[in-house]
């Protein structure tokens, strides 16, 4: 069974339509990457996937674990095992990342019929997970990305994806904001994080990241939908030919 | 109405005279509700809190206190004190009258540390609260009847909080006026935690003021939970003096309540003070609170803030009012006010209102306004880790009111509060 299959999905926001047939299906072990020029609908796509409100779906279905994504909640997605890592997190004064991390992992155990997480647990499961990542424990004893730099909550974002062990991780833009030493870190960390029961989509504007982890698909989209597949070499071809010259190639 | 209450306290002369030493205060305090009455909607202070309804009612008050349930006040779980003072009904509890401390401290019932130290007593009150500023006030002064003293003689550290507890539960159209009196003399340290309470069935309607006296290098903490019924009425006015380099901190919780008014008076009276006036409300059903603070800024070298958080819902009113008066010599000034709300029906209003009055040219003066929405990204962003929407909806506004009470240094009355907080945040 495919992990997400995504069959011509339409998407209107404000009744502009934004993704105009989408298609594309993602295995268990696999990584794709999306990439396109700046307003083609990529992270339209990713808000769409994780129901983010005023994002009207038209037309299309996407079936993820073989249950119908776009009839769940928002957060029945999440528990369903979609996680995004946000291009822009977003800044949630009083809200301690502690408790934040503790509600978020409780509420996914109860989703499996799991007991709440022990403390020792729950401490040895931040620990891990906030190493892997390196975040420090300055962060962890703020407020939901409050006063973070750009790096941090990027970070911050894998970190969560760290805890919660998604499925499948939207990666929207993930290297925006970070500089060069903090993205080959939070790319290792990816990639541990990597193994044949997850994948991975990563949405990027530049191949830069895909220097750093390795994607086994690359998809071009232009206007709403993908114009040209290919293995990971088709990212080398667009980093040396550019859109325009790919995309009238094809 | 002025006629009701100039024959009540006729006819009740003699039990009111009974505290010989309050005679002129009381005297002064008819005479000027006779002149001034109650403030009304077409007064600009009293514009957003409308008292027409309730003071149709006619409020008799009460000398003694028929049932005194002491273990009302235990309801608010967890909170203890070595010296705690216990108010029903507006009346002090029989075996909590004065407590005298070997360092000089004095805390306990007015009435009884007017009786016992008169002079004390007479040497500040009605100092503060100089000129019955209006009807509430001077009806508090006429017919004043119990309230909580606090001495703490220079160079005094009180190393914990006390507590005092005001609860009502009286069915019958009374009214309760309470007269606090705190003075920290010079280089004391002290905190006070107040919970004032109120059954579902309460008619009081609750009519207080507090003096604050801050000496020179003293700190001063007054907190506060304000947990009415949907059917009470609530009139306090605080005010403070602080001398120089005195700090003042009062935090703010309100739960409810019918109608609710708190007027701060801060009057900084000496160089390098600080004052801290911090509020967090969540308001449902037909709630209505009005929140004041003024604070002059009389020396120089002085900061003050002001932090007023609020979520209302339902058919809720609020209201908040920060003047700042900045004098003409008061240079070097720093003056921050924020008001932010967070209004979850179309029912529910809100008006802030920051009025900032500064003569002098070196001052650093702000204020921050809003009124608006959840945020909906936040909303995304919880729900998107698998929160569900109400626990989300839940943390965000909890987070939001709490935050004008990060200042709170007493991690118990804070967990308290904002336990509060959240428990009547699941019921907007």
């Amino acid at each position: 069974m495919k992990l997400i299959e995504i069959k011509n999905l339409h998407v209107n926001i404000d009744d502009k339509e934004i993704l105009k047939g989408f298609d594309l299906d993602i295995n268990r072990g696999e990584v794709h990457a999306i990439m396109g020029p700046n307003g083609t609908g990529k992270s339209t796509l990713a808000s769409a996937l994780v129901g983010k409100p005023d994002y009207e779906v038209t037309a299309g279905k996407v079936i993820f674990k073989g249950k119908d994504l776009l009839e769940m909640e928002i957060e029945e997605r999440a528990l369903e095992g979609l996680f995004l890592a946000f291009q822009y997190p977003v800044e949630i004064p009083g809200v301690s990342m502690i408790n934040f991390m503790k509600t978020v992992v409780d509420a996914r155990r109860k989703h499996n019929n799991e007991d709440p997480i022990s403390p020792v647990d729950f401490l040895n499961l931040v620990k891990k997970s906030s190493k892997l990542v390196g975040i420090n424990d300055k962060m962890k004893g703020r407020a939901v990305n409050e006063g973070f730099s750009g790096g941090e909550k990027k970070k911050n974002e894998i970190f969560q994806m760290a805890m919660l062990q998604p499925d499948l991780a939207i990666l929207d833009e993930l290297d925006s904001g970070l500089d060069i030493d903090s993205l080959k870190h939070v790319a290792e960390a990816i990639n541990k994080l990597r193994n044949k029961n997850n994948a991975f989509l990563i949405i990027t504007h530049y191949q830069r990241l895909l220097d750093y982890i390795v994607p086994d698909y690359v998809h071009i989209m232009n206007d709403g939908k993908i114009v040209k597949s290919g293995g990971k070499e088709l990212a080398m071809e667009l980093e040396s030919m550019g859109y325009d010259d790919i995309m009238s190639k094809n | 109405m002025i006629d009701f209450y100039n024959r009540l306290f006729n006819s009740k002369k003699e039990e009111l005279e009974t505290q010989i030493l309050l005679k002129n205060i009381r005297k002064q305090g008819l005479k000027d509700f006779g002149r001034i009455g109650f403030p009304n909607i077409k007064m600009e202070k009293w514009k957003n809190f409308n008292t027409k309804a309730f003071l149709k009612n006619q409020y008799e008050i009460c000398f003694e206190d028929k049932d005194n349930k002491l273990d009302f006040f235990s309801k608010i779980n967890g909170l203890e004190s070595p010296d705690t003072i216990v108010f029903h009904n507006g009346h002090c509890s029989y075996n909590m009258q004065l407590d005298e401390y070997k360092n000089g401290v004095i805390f306990g019932s007015i009435k009884a540390a007017a009786a016992k130290y008169p002079e004390l007593v007479l040497r500040y009150f009605n100092k503060a609260n100089k000129q019955n500023l209006n009807g509430f006030n001077a009806l508090n002064s006429a017919f004043v009847q119990d309230g909580f003293f606090l001495f703490v003689p220079k160079n005094t550290n009180i190393d914990f909080p006390v507590l005092v507890t005001n609860s009502y539960d009286d069915d019958q159209y009374h009214m309760a006026n309470s007269r606090n009196i705190v003075i920290l003399e010079q280089n004391s340290n002290c905190e006070i935690v107040q919970i004032e309470s109120s059954t579902s069935y309460c008619n009081t309607f609750s009519n207080n003021i507090t003096e604050l006296f801050i000496g020179e290098n003293s700190t001063l903490s007054l907190n506060k939970l304000q947990k009415y019924s949907g059917k009470s009425i609530d009139i306090e006015s605080t005010f403070a003096i602080q001398e120089k380099k005195s700090t003042f901190h009062n935090n703010i919780t309100i739960i409810g309540g019918n109608k609710l008014r708190n007027d701060v008076h801060i009057k900084l009276n000496g160089k390098n003070c600080f004052a801290d006036v911090n509020g967090a409300f969540v308001l449902d059903d037909m709630n209505e609170v009005d929140n004041n603070v003024y604070i002059d800024h009389a020396k120089a070298d002085c900061d003050s803030n002001q932090n007023f958080r609020g979520v209302l819902d339902d058919k809720a009113k609020g209201a908040f009012t920060g003047y700042v008066l900045v004098r003409q010599d008061s240079q070097r000034t720093n003056a921050y006010q924020s008001n932010k709300n967070i209004v979850l029906s179309d029912d529910a209003s809100m008006s802030t209102n920051p009025f900032l009055e500064i003569y002098a040219d070196d001052v650093k003066c702000s204020h921050g306004a809003s009124v608006g929405n959840l945020d909906a990204n936040a909303m995304l962003y919880l729900q998107t880790r698998g929160i569900q929407k109400d626990k989300a909806k839940e943390l965000l506004l909890s987070a939001f009111v709490l935050e004008a009470l990060k200042g709170v240094k007493n991690t118990k009355f804070k967990e308290i509060v904002s336990k509060e907080i959240e428990n009547k945040i699941l019921k907007v």
